[in-house]
């Protein structure tokens, strides 16, 4: 019994939590409470003004008349019952109208409906959940027992205890410029590290503004590249054994350039963030590019490869639950942080080009 | 998890998806955001709270900008233009600059719109239907306002024409026609999305009943803001209504007369709080905040009739513009589209 109390304490909210049919059965009795002696319940009509599904609705309803009659009651003067399945800005609310001639008696009850599943995703280019968290991350650097994970403005180190990851420490990146949609990268191993933010190269805790070896325009989301305006992402593959250049540019095409810095055509169908990997195939490179949806969307990333100038997917896409934020180059293939569209959460996803035979 | 996901949902049933599907995914930063208003607002000293919703809503939304922007422009009752702040705390905004244009009549809005002056434009509700089948891209907020009937004094007389009043009143016709079904239909002060239990008020018409409260009943004096395109139709129907319930009611311009037609503001998406700032008494059990806006409307002699949106119309370079449940602007994520060549 102390035991049982005890794990209650213990699981605190799972022991409180409520289920619908209690709920509505914890409704059903306020009702038979106001019921005078000789009256009997009569479910009248139902409404689902929620978003509760036509199943839980009808069970819902069904679970309220059960629990209205009362065992061993003989047959009295019925009164009816309106049974309302509502919602407010937060939860659900279940309302009865007991209805007696022009007379209506009110009781409600809000209903704390536990957390759902979370979507499943389904990946068709290898994709392997590496780290989730509840903050942003900008890129993540894997390296034996040692993990980095590049925050907005610390870089967290973790080690591997077992089968998950403890975290070690937290190094603030002094100086470190807060951005609106911040993107940056991280190069290291062990304890020693290069982060690089929004005008900014830090190695280490210390951060410098500014030279040749910054990545992001300051204060902005571009990437800054020597001899190019502002892009959002960039890439080079061969054509014909010369370079062909890619750029995600402000104007939301992405833009095609040959060896001579020409344009040579644009397209529309990729999203801000791509990269070059190797071909798992083995003919030359791919290219990994999130998909063109909105930044409160789910997003995907698919590998496509430019014959004549124009992408061709060569792999199903891969599915996230939310915007892709980040596309980087990681060891064997790429690394893919989301935002997940229903908990919030960030996740971060090594991803890896295999050959589909 | 479910509180957020369900709030979520309320939440976002509201915020019309602003953002071009076909547009690049992440934000560009700079230009200028230019949005005509029809409030006008003298400052944001607390002393110059104005008495009109939609110039509160104003004085709302431009005091909530400043911080990620900063005020660079301030000529009262006409322009304030906003910069952007480089040092806001959590980010400098996407945009440079926001042109906010103040007074603006509904005319001058849609000439500016059509002519590319400007990016944001209100929507009046009866156009927004239109609107969107002109292909303009809208935004519109959960009803966040509430058109009611207000009545001066109470006692024998004055309750049974309240009464009287409330159930001559053709609410559907009214919705269907003249505000292009936009909003619900409601005898509550909270909408149903923010209590949950806005339908146990009632709404239905009952012309019979109302003639028999309102027999020999003495004219009452009705007034409303006639400048208002929204609310004049809207008064000019209960006015017929009433008529046919035998109630005479005369046009008025006092502040003192029998019967007003107002528009109350939803100041919260909080409930409770929503209900403090109309002047009831909030609690964590549904049934006494229930009970407690129904003392509200009996105590203050309202007879709430509709809860409406405030809707935009947006110009198709401007992105991630949303409103909130209140009708809340939030301009630091808003960002603007390069023209594509």
């Amino acid at each position: 019994m102390l035991r049982g109390i005890l794990l209650c304490l213990f699981l605190g909210g799972l022991c409180g939590a409520q289920t619908l049919d209690e709920a509505v059965r914890s409704l059903a009795k306020r009702v038979t409470a106001r019921l005078a002696a000789g009256e009997v319940a009569r479910v009248a009509t139902v409404r689902n003004l929620s978003s509760l599904g036509n199943a839980e609705a009808t069970r819902a309803r069904a679970v309220f008349a059960r629990a209205l009659r009362q065992p061993n009651a003989r047959p009295g003067k019925p009164v009816d019952v309106a049974f309302t399945i509502s919602h407010n800005a937060a939860e659900l609310l279940l309302v009865a109208e007991i209805e007696r001639g022009g007379d209506r008696q009110v009781e409600m009850i809000e209903y704390k409906a536990p957390a759902g599943p979370a979507p499943s995703t389904h990946a068709l280019l290898e994709k392997r959940l590496i780290r989730e968290q509840d903050g942003a991350m900008l890129d993540v650097a894997v390296a034996g027992d040692s993990m980095m994970v590049l925050e907005p403005t610390e870089v967290v180190v973790y080690a591997r205890r077992g089968l998950g990851w403890e975290r070690v420490e937290a190094k603030p990146l002094e100086g470190a410029a807060v951005v609106r949609d911040p993107r940056g990268q991280l190069d290291g191993s062990g304890n020693e590290f290069t982060a690089y933010l929004p005008g900014e190269v830090c190695h280490g805790a210390h951060c410098e503004s500014g030279g040749k070896d910054v990545r992001f325009t300051a204060a902005r989301n571009t990437m800054q590249l020597d001899d190019w305006s502002p892009v959002f992402s960039f890439a080079q593959v061969e054509e014909r054994g010369r370079p062909l250049y890619l750029t995600a540019e402000l104007d939301g095409r992405t833009h095609m350039y040959d060896a001579a810095r020409r344009p040579v055509g644009s397209f529309d169908s990729w999203g801000d963030d791509f990269l070059a990997v190797a071909n798992g195939c083995g003919i030359g490179s791919a290219i990994l590019a999130s998909s063109p949806s909105a930044r409160d969307a789910t997003d995907t990333v698919t590998a496509f490869e430019i014959t004549d100038r124009k992408p061709v997917a060569i792999s199903d896409p891969a599915e996230f639950a939310g915007p892709v934020t980040a596309l980087w180059p990681a060891p064997g293939g790429a690394l893919a942080i989301a935002r997940d569209l229903a908990t919030g959460e960030y996740e971060a996803y090594t991803l890896t080009l295999g050959c589909n035979r | 998890m479910r509180r957020t996901r369900l709030r979520s949902a309320a939440i976002a049933s509201c915020l019309l998806a602003a953002a071009a599907l076909d547009a690049a995914r992440r934000p560009h930063y700079g230009g200028t955001l230019r949005i005509d208003v029809s409030g006008a607002i003298q400052s944001l000293d607390a002393g110059d709270a104005p008495a009109d919703p939609l110039d509160a809503v104003l004085r709302e939304n431009i005091a909530r900008e400043v911080g990620p922007f900063r005020v660079v422009t301030w000529e009262p009752m006409k322009t304030v233009i906003l910069e952007a702040d480089e040092s806001a705390p959590r980010g400098r905004p996407y945009l440079d600059r926001v042109e906010i244009h103040m007074g603006r009549t509904s005319r001058d809005q849609a000439l500016d719109f059509e002519l590319g002056k400007i990016d944001v434009v209100e929507l009046p509700l009866a156009d927004l239907r239109r609107a969107q089948q002109q292909g303009v891209r809208t935004s519109a907020s959960q009803p966040c306002e509430v058109i009611a009937l207000a009545f001066a004094g109470h006692g024998g007389d004055l309750d049974r024409m309240r009464q009287a009043l409330t159930l001559a009143i053709d609410r559907p016709a009214i919705h269907n026609v003249l505000l292009q079904r936009q909003g619900e239909i409601s005898g509550a002060l909270l909408p149903q999305w923010l209590s949950g239990y806005a339908f146990l008020f009632p709404v239905a018409r009952d012309l019979n009943k109302a003639k028999e409260l309102a027999a020999s009943a003495a004219p009452m004096s009705f007034a409303w803001d006639k400048q208002s395109p929204l609310l004049r139709p809207i008064a000019e129907r209960i006015v017929v209504n009433a008529a046919e319930a035998g109630i005479a009611l005369r046009s008025s311009t006092s502040p003192d007369a029998d019967v007003r037609l107002v528009i109350l503001r939803i100041a919260s998406d909080d409930a409770g709080e929503a209900l403090r700032s109309l002047g009831g008494a909030p609690s964590a059990d549904p049934l006494k905040m229930f009970e407690a806006e129904r003392g509200l409307i009996e105590s203050r002699r309202l007879v709430p009739l509709f809860q409406l949106p405030l809707a935009y119309g947006l110009a198709p370079n401007v992105n991630a513009w949303t409103t909130g449940p209140t009708g809340n602007w939030r301009l630091e994520d808003v960002w603007l589209e390069s023209p594509k060549p």
